[in-house]
């Protein structure tokens, strides 16, 4: 499996997969898979489409069979657990489809989101996401159905703010977004999440644009990793550029810098 | 007019029951969206239950807790040991209903094997009647307004002031996103049915402390009303089905007051039907469109 070279050192791990295999009743469309995200990293799983990264995310939500291999978060075997137990660990998934209650307001599905917390802490962590998403702070009484789409994914990442998540999975965030918002959650919103103590796995469409916020990055082809490195490595990469990004592409901003 | 005035009592005594029934169908199905049509079943056996208990010496009120007792016990079990295998095989929502359907003739033909093809009464004391503004009750039939007051009361406690009402009611919206939040949907599931069973026995035995004598297909035909007093409120809605029941209560019973009793049940069937036409996405687009089999 060719990698980049002269890899730097990544921080402790926090989420390890190894071997994965996932599917549905079939041949698994995951293949072994290796891939992990490490301490405060953006990790990035990038890929054409059908290249098994939704599969991906089902088998580490329990939403898919996971035919072989493991994950372990924060090492504690967490395979095939589902998202009721992930959630209890420290896992949060914001799916890319209904990922709110549109029915509810902004304040109660804040409040569903914290339905694991003691009564009388739902109130203060409310208040303290809305602090890191303040656009939705004037709309608290609004119900979902009725936000933007990108009121409506700020509202999903806060939803699973509220238990405090040590890792979250974003099934491309950006997907519906305009391009300006797109940017602004990637550029602005996620390296803030990070500096508050999360780590996060973003699955994206917008190569590109992934990869330039990212530590890390998975290219994946036919349901296994075919390239994996730091993120503004295969930035660099031609051939990547090519295939995967369009080869006039260019990146906006400047990648990350390791920490 | 004053045979208008006593239908109408008719007609909420019939509607009270109804209540009871319909808000323990509409809730297990908007938490599971399976169409349990073996309820009205499960509420003759919770009946015949109950007619052993005052057989044998029980009180009116032991009959209804082995009734409660037995509706939640069978419903959970139901669930738990056939439904849900076949939902885990990958059986959905028009499978499910004929497995359903099948489970229904079963315990209805079982019931039948066991007790006999003969009709049924409740041993319960005589009590003195009441009158009210030109209708009048029985003592057990303002029992049964009673019983399906404080049922509802509960009901609507339970889904607006506690935690299990919320994890309900985020399950019956979305169970994976609830999942995601940190709900146990399938401890929810299992909660549901016995909820929904024990409102389902309770049905049972009010049904027929209503009635002179009951056989082994009382419940399943009082299904109907039941399923058209569920949609007419919009089916998995708990309070629609308070409003439906209601409505259809007071319909059937007042409509029999003028015209054949036979005919009850027609007009359930007229106002569902109705109500179908005036709502043309029904009950199914819905489910189809939204909605999967949860166990």
């Amino acid at each position: 499996m060719p990698t980049s070279s002269a890899s730097p050192v990544r921080p402790e791990t926090l989420l390890e997969v190894r071997g994965f295999g996932v599917g549905y009743g079939g041949a698994p469309i995951v293949d072994d898979l290796d891939l992990t995200v490490g301490n405060g990293e953006i990790v990035a799983v990038i890929g054409p489409n059908g290249s098994g990264k939704s599969t991906l995310l089902k088998g580490l939500t329990g939403r898919a069979q996971v035919v072989h291999g493991s994950v372990l978060l924060a090492g504690a075997d967490v395979t095939s657990h589902r998202e009721d137990k992930l959630c209890r660990l420290g896992l949060g998934f914001v799916p890319q489809h209904k990922d709110v209650f549109p029915t509810l307001t902004v304040e109660d599905n804040l409040k569903m989101g914290g339905y694991l917390l003691a009564r009388s802490k739902i109130g203060r962590r409310v208040d303290e996401v809305l602090e890191v998403f303040p656009a939705l702070a004037p709309m608290r009484q609004r119900t979902a159905v009725r936000l933007s789409g990108g009121e409506r994914k700020m509202l999903a990442i806060g939803r699973v703010l509220m238990l405090e998540p040590k890792l979250l999975l974003l099934d491309e965030p950006t997907a519906g977004l305009s391009p300006e918002l797109a940017r602004h959650l990637l550029h602005d919103q996620l390296p803030a999440l990070v500096s508050r103590g999360v780590s996060i796995l973003l699955v994206e469409q917008k190569a590109l644009d992934a990869l330039t916020v990212s530590d890390w990055g998975y290219v994946l082809v036919g349901g296994g990793v075919q390239i994996s490195g730091p993120a503004r490595d295969l930035l660099e990469r031609p051939d990547i550029r090519e295939v995967f990004l369009g080869s006039a592409a260019r990146p906006a901003v400047p990648a990350r810098a390791n920490p | 007019m004053s045979l208008f005035v006593l239908s109408i009592g008719f007609g909420l005594i019939t509607a009270s029951i109804l209540a009871i029934a319909s808000v323990g169908f509409t809730l297990q199905f908007g938490v599971t969206n399976i169409l349990n049509l073996a309820y009205g079943d499960v509420m003759t056996g919770a009946a015949f239950i109950a007619y052993l208990v005052t057989r044998a010496g029980g009180s009116l009120w032991a009959a209804l807790l082995a009734g409660a007792i037995t509706g939640s016990l069978a419903s959970y079990v139901l669930n738990r040991f056939l439904y849900t295998p076949f939902v885990r095989h990958g059986t959905r929502l028009f499978g499910m209903i004929i497995v359903t359907i099948s489970v229904s003739l079963v315990l209805q033909n079982g019931l039948q094997a066991i007790f006999g093809a003969s009709f049924f009464s409740l041993v319960l004391p005589r009590t003195a009647s009441y009158g009210f503004a030109g209708m009048i009750f029985t003592g057990q039939q303002l029992l049964i307004m009673g019983i399906a007051v404080v049922a509802m009361a509960v009901v609507h406690s339970l889904l607006s002031y506690t935690r299990l009402g919320r994890a309900m009611r985020a399950t019956a919206a979305d169970p994976e996103l609830a999942r995601g939040c940190g709900v146990a949907t399938d401890r929810v599931v299992g909660v549901a049915w016995l909820m929904s069973g024990a409102l389902c026995g309770i049905a049972g035995v009010t049904l027929v402390m209503n009635v002179t004598s009951f056989s082994s297909t009382t419940g399943g035909s009082f299904l109907i009303p039941v399923v058209a007093a569920a949609v007419l409120g919009g089916v998995g809605h708990p309070y629609g089905a308070m409003i439906g029941a209601l409505v259809i209560g007071l319909a059937s019973e007042v409509s029999a007051a003028f015209v054949n009793p036979a005919y009850k049940e027609v007009v359930a069937f007229g106002v569902l039907v109705v109500v179908l036409l005036v709502r043309p996405q029904g009950i199914f687009a819905e489910i189809a469109t939204q909605k999967e089999v949860v166990a």
